[in-house]
């Protein structure tokens, strides 16, 4: 990107006259300050392009196939959108704080804390209505994921940490608490977590979650054999203290949660 | 090990692999060499958060804001 398109001449009258262009390097340098600027945005991966506003709000994050002056036309467009939506929450209008909380979360614009602040503020029409309960639900859907990523990340690499993060995972699912979508970093420690609670049943539901989305894999195979033998065990009573079998590389890992 | 444990590890190693221990007057070089690219003086960059959002206000515009990083490559 850096020899593409930031070092085109489109890009050049772009940032001189359309946008404030700013730069930030995480160098790692000892005692330096500003790559923390970096995490508080939210950054996960180089390089990450976003719009901010004047007060240094996230307005949005541009996808790696927009990365052009038109893909940042077009996302300008997009947070014009979102500069009205929130005008019009902000004088009342009707459905229209439903429909800034969901672009927001869609978009990625929110801290899990602050979503979830949004939601509990929602004003509920006084009569039914479907349209609302289906973006609530959508609404609900989006913040279940960003809580299991916020819970999985919080984990980092401490043992102690990763096992009260399964724990507590473990019990929303206990509860009746699902991803809609299949939801590798969710059910890989509910199913651990099951396992050595000896509970066949939240184990079984993980094992279908699995069969379902990764049921043709030729490389789970014998994972799926592991997994139906520690079902059985646990269903007999015998396997509550057996640890779930791990993929024995680095590239069965990566090849089944989608990541190269 | 564990399946749990296993993305954090590949995490680590994958980070590991990319940087290794460096020490401050290298890693400084490295910062210095990355904004001293051509691509930078050609965007007319602003390397200070709060004069870009000064700006921004003043102008009223839009911030671009572009993360990379200088430690790897």
């Amino acid at each position: 990107m850096e020899s593409g398109s930031l070092s085109s001449q489109d890009f050049a009258e772009y940032a001189s006259k359309d946008v404030v262009p700013y730069l930030h390097v995480t160098s790692r340098i000892p005692g330096n300050t500003t790559d923390a600027i970096f995490r508080n945005y939210g950054g996960t991966g180089f390089p990450t392009l976003l719009f901010l506003d004047a007060d240094g709000g996230k307005l949005a994050k541009v996808a790696g196939a927009d990365r052009s002056v038109e893909g940042f036309k077009k996302t300008e467009e997009q947070i014009a959108e979102l500069l009205e939506l929130r005008t019009a929450a902000a004088k009342g209008d009707k459905g229209a704080d439903v429909d800034l909380l969901l672009m927001e979360l869609e978009r990625g614009l929110l801290s899990f804390e602050l979503a979830k602040e949004k939601r509990g503020s929602l004003v509920t029409p006084k009569k039914s209505n479907a349209e609302f309960e289906d973006k609530v639900a959508r609404i609900d859907g989006h913040l279940f994921e960003f809580e299991i990523t916020t819970l999985v990340r919080s984990a980092g690499p401490a043992t102690e940490k990763r096992k009260q993060v399964a724990a507590t995972l473990y019990e929303m699912a206990k509860n009746g608490r699902f991803p809609a979508k299949f939801n590798y970093s969710f059910w890989t420690p509910v199913m651990e977590e099951a396992k050595s609670q000896g509970d066949a049943t939240i184990f079984e539901k993980g094992l279908n979650a699995f069969r379902e989305q990764y049921g043709d894999h030729p490389r789970f195979e014998s994972r799926f054999k592991k997994m139906e033998a520690d079902l059985q065990a646990l269903q007999s009573g015998s396997g509550a203290t057996a640890q779930v079998e791990v993929p024995k590389s680095q590239a069965v890992v990566l090849a089944v949660t989608g990541m190269r | 090990m564990r399946f749990f444990t296993l993305l954090p590890l590949v995490a680590g190693l994958s980070l590991a692999s990319t940087a290794p221990a460096q020490d401050a007057d290298d890693l400084i070089a490295k910062y210095e060499a990355e904004i001293s690219e051509k691509w930078v003086s050609h965007g007319g960059w602003t390397l200070d958060l709060d004069e870009a959002l000064a700006r921004a206000k003043k102008e009223n515009k839009l911030v671009f804001a572009y993360f990379t990083r200088s430690y790897a490559p």
